[in-house]
């Protein structure tokens, strides 16, 4: 099975759909479903496989690279790209977007991103999720949405220049832009020039994967893109971009200084994303910043780059996204009937449909790290891979743990109120949002209660970032 | 000599970002900065009296004396892509004049507060 269709379905179809009209929308739900399908015969595979694109041999040549990692994550992201398109369905319906081609785009970029093996092709795929992303974020229906996404495209297009300027600098000094024949020339390079080449990628990296001083796009544009958007902003890019990160900076230049740094921006982003997100008084803003402090806390695991981190890092990036499609779903459902998700306008809404607050207090708990769920499994395994490096960043975690579950009970509790401003009964709750959702829950509790030993695909990744350290990442 | 340049492009366009309250200045500054970008690619390739690296009548000796074709077919996809980036960023100046009646940010955070 070539992953290449993966990529190459729903980028052909966004450019049929340019001529389809209406159509484009039938086209987005065909590219998805596929991708689903497809992603799980790739990941019945074992072992690393490459898939040469274009008939020249790498490292000349741009290969698809396949392992454990790319496996799950690519399974993952293809299931809640599908899930943020049945759970946000109602509000297309009531106001029609035009957006399906920017969605097409977006999903055959992120599968881009995840698959290939290749620096210049990676800096490709990232400007065209970027495009996507930018195209989203100015869906909203208010005025502040265009401005925010302004803000995005200058920040992304400066950190792609940068990302741009590092791979060069790559490959000026070992002449190969193939990630694995980078890893087998890297240790030869010199370590100054490796470590502007690392920074220059961080930085083009650090913005979109939301690290601290890069970061600042980020709450205005979840919070006025339009629903669907903000789904799939903030569950499905996150994905690819901390993949992405893992790749270039831990496996390929694994340079400790920069790790060291990484986990230092890491801890900052947790602490000051979580304090920002306890004085929101709007719901989306408050998703925002938790997305940011989530961020934050993986990015300090992908720093340590220990196997047992790498596993919690990866466990808690699929609860990020499963716990953020719930939470944005229902969120831009809120938009939808109430029109405000302001903290007072919404309180007591859950009483008018149950259903709704039950997917909002999944996706908080899991989020939050309660047992029972997903979320609990993945701190408690980060907590464990910290301990014994050293004592501070697992009662920095702690505290922001603690943090977090506050406000998300506090929007829980606000939810749940007796009384309420609306004034219908009940409001009733769509019906894609009720399956996704449902499902959502279902594979996030499955996750949190299955034993150890039958969640083999993580300690898989674990196995894996031992394998690169001592050899060589994939195959050429 | 002309990496110091494209350096320099890079520095002008970044201030011009942190500097320029007009949208469409932003838009031109990030435009500056990613013309550095490119130049410094395209310098990399450089060889001193190199020849095109193309087998032809003209240059029919293998010689090692080649000017490195990859940064510039690096650049020619940075290019596009700036070129798209740019086409979507003017859009969006449009949508934000649409919105807001002005294209300066001063005035348009007036307009909020």
């Amino acid at each position: 099975m070539n992953p290449v269709w993966l990529i190459a379905l729903p980028l052909g179809l966004a450019f049929l759909g340019i001529f389809a009209g209406k159509f484009s929308k039938v086209f987005l739900w065909i590219s998805s479903i596929i991708n689903v399908t497809l992603s799980f015969f790739i990941f019945n595979g074992n072992g690393i496989e490459s898939y040469i694109i274009g008939g020249w041999a790498p490292p000349y040549g741009i290969n698809l690279v396949v392992n454990d990692i790319t496996r799950l994550f690519l399974l993952t992201i293809n299931i809640i790209f599908l899930l943020a398109l049945m759970t946000t369905s109602a509000e297309v319906i009531k106001k029609p977007e035009k957006n399906s081609i920017a969605f097409m785009l977006s999903l055959a970029a992120v599968n881009g991103i995840l698959l290939t093996g290749d620096l210049f092709n990676l800096f490709v795929f990232l400007e065209i999720s970027a495009v996507a992303a930018y195209i989203m974020a100015s869906s909203g229906t208010e005025a502040v949405s265009k401005l925010a996404s302004f803000k995005y495209l200058i920040l992304g297009s400066i950190a792609s220049s940068f990302y741009l300027l590092g791979v060069v600098v790559i490959y000026a000094s070992t002449g190969t832009l193939n990630m694995a024949d980078v890893v087998s020339k890297v240790t030869s390079m010199n370590p100054d020039v490796l470590l502007v080449a690392g920074l220059l990628m961080i930085v083009g990296l650090g913005v979109e994967t939301k690290l601290f001083p890069f970061n600042g796009w980020a709450p205005d544009v979840y919070a006025n893109a339009s629903g669907r958007s903000s789904t799939i902003l903030a569950s499905v890019l996150p994905i690819a971009m901390i993949s992405a990160f893992l790749r270039i900076i831990v496996f390929m230049i694994n340079s400790g200084k920069l790790n060291e740094l990484t986990i230092i921006l890491g801890v900052i982003t947790a602490v000051v994303g979580e304090i920002l997100a306890f004085s929101q008084k709007r719901m989306k803003k408050m998703l925002a910043y938790s997305s940011i402090a989530q961020a934050g806390i993986i990015l300090t695991m992908i720093g340590i780059g220990s196997s047992k981190s790498l596993i919690g890092a990866s466990m808690l990036v699929l609860n990020n996204g499963f716990g953020k499609l719930l939470l944005f779903s229902v969120a831009s459902q809120i938009m939808l009937v109430v029109g405000s998700d302001n903290i007072d306008d919404i309180s007591g809404i859950g009483r008018k449909s149950p259903l709704l607050s039950l997917l909002f207090g999944a996706g908080a708990l899991t989020i939050a790290g309660m047992p029972l769920f997903f979320g609990f499994r993945s701190k408690l395994y980060i907590i464990s891979a910290t301990i014994d490096k050293s004592a501070w960043i697992p009662a920095i975690i702690l505290i922001t743990a603690a943090i977090e579950a506050t406000y998300y009970f506090r929007w829980l509790f606000n939810l749940v109120k007796p009384y309420a401003k609306l004034s219908e009964k009940r409001t009733p709750i769509p019906f894609g949002l009720a399956l996704a959702g449902l499902i959502a829950v279902f594979i996030i509790i499955i996750f949190g209660i299955l034993p150890q030993s039958s969640l083999d695909f993580f300690n898989k990744i674990g196995d894996l970032s031992v394998q690169l350290g001592n050899s060589p990442m994939g195959v050429m | 000599m002309i990496q110091y340049f494209s350096v320099m492009l890079i520095a002008v366009g970044i201030y011009g970002l942190l500097s320029q309250k007009n949208l469409v200045k932003l838009v031109v500054s990030l435009n500056i900065a990613e013309l550095g970008v490119n130049l410094f690619i395209v310098s990399l390739g450089y060889v001193a009296e190199g020849k095109i690296p193309i087998l032809s009548p003209i240059v029919n000796s293998s010689s090692m004396n080649f000017v490195d074709p990859l940064p510039q077919a690096l650049v020619l996809t940075a290019i596009v892509i700036g070129v798209a980036v740019t086409a979507l960023a003017l859009s969006l100046v449009l949508k934000v004049k649409e919105s807001y009646g002005t294209i300066e940010l001063d005035e348009i955070r007036g307009d909020n507060s």
